[in-house]
């Protein structure tokens, strides 16, 4: 399968530079980074003088935030280029190829997947803000990069059109608001949220310091990783059966 | 009114492609976000709130809606039909208003209940909303994909970004300097739901925006006849 993934490599390359938008997908975590170096202590400044909240109590809300962007983006970004491949019938060319349909899912998921794992990896070490202990970023890194073939899936696998696509990024996008729920919302209430998978890196990120100093299990970073990668899964796998029916039927 | 029906069916359109349902969804998680934010904040970051997001709404939606009915080649049928480009324009941009209003007031009205600054933060919503979405329009007959269509739309927005650095005071003299520029006409409206705002302001600011959403319909009405009604019949996707 390697020479056709390659061959699929070398296509989406020409791709980028004739659709920039693939380009921007590169471009857009590092805006990130810039924003999240250099705007971030500009607006803290200014937070603090018109209103005199000091940012430093909010900064692992902000990281958690900028993290969630990443897998949001790059899985809006991935969905609609499988959704306009599948609304021109193109997913089932793949699939008679010797690539096949799962190898052309392994190749349009998996890269936007390394690339999340890599932008998370880089928002989070040179971000300039504190992060958990390395285990914790590491999972939180595993469980934020997952959620980018689950947007993908979710986008190709609901959407009927392209118009639906950005009615349904657009509910996705809430997401980002994670972070405020863990934060605003008291300890057991928020495990509401828990359905979402982004709620369990946004814990591991804002760690016990949330927790009003609660313990048990329930708040050990392990159960939480654990949650996570249920969580995730369970969508991923539900998302993906969706998908499956969605292309068969086309 | 002429056009009524076709507006009608745009809404219909909306209702059924979730848009509606995405953004119940959307204002519920704003307001809850407002209720649980500092007291302080709450004003500034309603203004931010409805200025980046319900009044930007149709600059989000009509690249989507452009490319698909231009993939289903609807426009080769459409304007053989007695039916006019000035009337698809402004139906497409109303029916997308009337969403940005609803979710602006709701989610205003929801946390700070019915005040006399819902008036102008509708009104301000409602012109902001008419520029984006002529504007989007222009974009997204270049585009050829949604992500392209992000992409191009990028480039066009940001200089309507600029009135934002107007916040905490990164410039002064922003009247002058900004105030030819549509989004500080909305800034202006939408900040005046809190504060009083002189008179010369509000004229200012609804002036610059009339012209804008004027200039921006000739300009999506000339960038529609170039890339897309000068292609139909060609068949192209």
């Amino acid at each position: 399968m390697k020479w056709q993934l390659t061959g699929l490599l070398r296509l989406d390359a020409k791709q980028a530079v004739r659709d920039p938008m693939l380009g921007l997908a590169l471009c857009a975590p590092v805006l990130l980074l810039i924003v999240l170096r250099f705007g971030l202590p500009a607006a803290g400044q200014l937070l603090e003088a018109e209103f005199g909240i000091q940012l430093v109590h909010y900064e692992p809300l902000l990281l958690a935030f900028f993290l969630q962007l990443v897998p949001l983006m790059l899985g809006m970004l991935t969905g609609f280029v499988m959704l306009e491949e599948r609304d021109e019938r193109l997913i089932g060319c793949y699939a008679v190829t010797p690539l096949g349909k799962r190898g052309y899912l392994v190749y349009r998921l998996l890269l936007p997947f390394i690339l999340s794992l890599l932008f998370t990896a880089i928002l989070l070490l040179a971000g300039g803000l504190g992060t958990p202990s390395a285990a914790e970023s590491a999972a939180a890194i595993m469980l934020y990069a997952l959620q980018t073939p689950l947007f993908a899936l979710v986008l190709t696998a609901w959407a009927d059109n392209k118009v639906e696509g950005l009615a349904l990024s657009k509910a996705a996008g809430i997401t980002v608001f994670t972070p405020a729920a863990v934060a605003f919302i008291p300890w057991p209430w928020q495990l509401a949220a828990g359905v979402i998978p982004s709620y369990w890196p946004v814990r591991l990120m804002m760690g016990g310091v949330e927790n009003g100093g609660a313990d048990g299990w329930l708040h050990s970073p392990l159960s939480t990783v654990l949650m996570g990668l249920i969580v995730t899964g369970g969508w991923l796998v539900a998302v993906f059966a969706v998908f499956e029916r969605k292309v068969e039927h086309r | 009114m002429p056009g009524a029906p076709i507006f009608f069916y745009d809404i219909k359109l909306q209702v059924r492609h979730g848009f509606y349902t995405a953004y119940g969804l959307v204002c519920g998680i704003y307001i809850l976000l407002l209720y649980v934010m500092p007291a302080s904040m709450r004003e500034t970051v309603n203004v931010l709130l409805t200025f980046s997001d319900p009044s930007a709404l149709g600059f989000f939606f009509i690249g989507g809606l452009v490319l698909l009915e231009r993939g289903q080649g609807i426009y080769d049928s459409l304007f053989v039909t007695p039916y006019r480009l000035e009337q698809y324009l402004i139906s497409k941009t109303l029916s997308l208003t009337l969403l940005s209003v609803l979710s602006a007031v709701l989610i205003h009205v929801s946390v700070f209940g019915f005040t006399a600054g819902a008036g102008v933060l509708a009104a301000g919503t409602a012109f902001t909303s008419v520029f984006f979405t002529l504007l989007g329009l222009g974009v997204a007959v270049k585009s050829r994909s949604v992500n392209g269509f992000f992409f191009l739309s990028s480039f066009y927005s940001l200089p309507f970004m600029l009135p934002l650095l107007s916040y905490g005071g990164f410039i002064g003299a922003e009247r002058w300097l900004l105030g030819w520029l549509p989004t500080w006409g909305s800034l202006v409206l939408l900040k005046s739901a809190f504060e009083p705002t002189a008179a010369g302001m509000l004229i200012q600011a609804c002036l610059v925006l009339a012209f804008w959403s004027v200039l921006a319909f000739w300009w999506a009405r000339r960038q529609f006849a170039r890339y897309v009604l000068a292609a139909v019949g060609e068949g192209i996707q």
